[in-house]
């Protein structure tokens, strides 16, 4: 599903990743770890194409990320759900509008039922109607992760997706992204809490100083 | 409704004071270029009746014969921008002569015979009144055999000429100047949304958004600002053209017959549509992914 070989990435003469190779396979959850700066989120970032590698090839699904023209790369991304730290929600859309808008960009039909099912899987189709500024940080990272499933996307990214979440909340939020993974979706998580892969048996990759160190 | 066409309506109606306000700019622009239009359309009514006033004199040489003087009346009558001729012989000169200038008795007082020259008066095609036209026309009738002189109102000819050239050439000065600030208008505005909605877009970009996708939205708003400020103009435009019709018709009457072609109206909204769908694909144009 996710194919990285020797990837290489700077930030101006600062060299954040290090060849890093590793391959994830389709259903696979893997986390991504390592301390605040290490570049976990620039690893994801080269996935979706936010940033792009400056040696070693990219292979998303069927895309070739390091190859892909500037008009191939909105595709690429429809095939991706990407949960967010700071969550990107549209402060002046309705969650019902925040979440249909990845099915409005795919020009999907039945977009009415498709965004009350999401809204269901997170429990809140209740707040349709809410606009997201009257929503704790917990009811907006749900939001953001029905954005991301609606579309029924391959893969799942999610950046440090509890934090600034209390504890609670946290489980809630992984709890939902476990059953995303179990329904057969990719899920690539990228965080620093400990506490979320302490008793796990997925895979972790830890990064230390722009280096892949592997772990079971 | 399609998301474009609601999201296009939702962002004027949430940045309206910014909106209203290129939307009035926009009409006043347009209103300047209607009322110039209306001023250049009744000018040249009034001015294209003028060209019917205009003739020109062909003096013809004293010893010509019957049949040499009708060669010349066929051939003038068969050129393609003369309109009409219309001959005097010398004694008609004379009469015409006496009608006209009232002291001719004095004038003509001790001469034996009849000093003016027979002459063919020539109305031109409306067309072919413009100093230019008529000075070659005048030429090569000067060349035929048997013509002594032309004669024509330069300065009549001149004045019409400037006049029609000058009232086309404000209309297009101001029709360029207005459609560039229509243009700008639309543009900036659609520029400080698009500066506005940055996170949006971004957020757009980020789910999978095409260009298009991201631009179409923008693209509708600066045409609907068009569409409405075109209405604000063709509006205050009728408005102004019933006040001057008939309020100030009754008091000046010059002014009832002003004219205002009213398929001018539809055509206003649909250039300023156009000019703010240029200035707004200009302000979004710039988006990359």
């Amino acid at each position: 599903m996710v194919i990285f070989n020797n990837v290489v990435k700077y930030y101006e003469n600062l060299k954040v990743l290090r060849d890093i190779s590793f391959q994830i396979t389709k259903g696979e959850m893997v986390f991504v770890t390592g301390p605040t700066g290490s570049g976990k989120t620039t690893l994801l970032k080269l996935i979706y194409l936010a940033e792009k590698p400056d040696e070693g090839e990219i292979t998303v699904g069927d895309f070739k990320v390091t190859s892909l023209k500037k008009s191939e790369i909105p595709y690429l991304r429809r095939n991706i759900g990407i949960i967010f730290q700071d969550f990107k929600l549209i402060k002046n859309m309705t969650v019902f509008d925040n979440v249909a808008l990845s099915l409005r960009i795919k020009k999907e039909k039945d977009i009415k039922n498709l965004v009350y099912e999401a809204l269901k899987k997170v429990h809140l189709r209740h707040k349709a109607d809410s606009y997201p500024k009257i929503l704790s940080g917990g009811e907006q990272q749900r939001v953001v992760i029905a954005r991301a499933i609606v579309a029924k996307p391959e893969l799942i990214l999610a950046d440090e997706p509890t934090a600034n979440l209390d504890p609670n909340t946290a489980t809630a939020i992984m709890q939902l992204i476990n059953e995303i993974n179990l329904q057969g979706t990719t899920v690539i998580i990228a965080t620093h809490y400990r506490e979320l892969f302490r008793n796990t048996w997925k895979r972790i990759l830890r990064i230390d100083e722009g280096n892949l160190i592997e772990r079971a | 409704m399609p998301y474009i066409i609601k999201s296009a309506v939702k962002s004027i109606y949430r940045d309206k004071w910014i909106n209203l306000l290129s939307m009035l700019a926009i009409g006043s622009s347009l209103l300047i270029l209607l009322i110039t239009f209306l001023l250049v359309f009744n000018f040249h009514i009034a001015t294209s009746r003028l060209p019917e006033l205009f003739s020109l004199v062909v003096y013809l040489k004293d010893n010509l014969s019957e049949d040499e003087t009708k060669k010349i009346i066929t051939q003038l009558q068969g050129r393609n921008d003369v309109d009409g001729v219309k001959y005097l012989s010398k004694a008609d000169a004379l009469v015409e002569f006496k009608k006209t200038v009232k002291s001719a008795g004095v004038i003509l007082e001790g001469l034996d015979e009849n000093p003016l020259s027979s002459y063919i008066e020539i109305k031109l095609k409306k067309e072919y009144v413009s100093r230019p036209s008529v000075e070659s026309i005048s030429a090569e009738i000067k060349n035929i055999n048997g013509v002594d002189e032309v004669y024509f109102g330069e300065k009549i000819a001149e004045t019409i000429y400037f006049l029609k050239k000058s009232s086309q050439a404000v209309s297009i000065f101001l029709f360029i100047i207005v459609s560039i600030v229509v243009i700008f208008i639309s543009h900036s505005t659609v520029k400080i949304l698009f500066f506005r909605k940055k996170e949006e877009i971004e957020i757009l970009k980020l789910l999978g958004a095409t260009n298009g996708f991201i631009r179409a939205p923008f693209v509708l708003e600066g045409g609907i600002l068009g569409v409405l400020g075109g209405i604000i103009a063709i509006t205050s435009t009728a408005i102004i053209y019933l006040l001057i019709k008939y309020k100030l018709g009754t008091v000046i009457p010059v002014f009832e017959g002003i004219v205002l072609p009213w398929q001018i109206m539809p055509l206003s909204v649909l250039i300023s549509l156009i000019l703010g769908v240029i200035g707004s694909l200009i302000a979004v144009g710039r988006i990359r992914i």
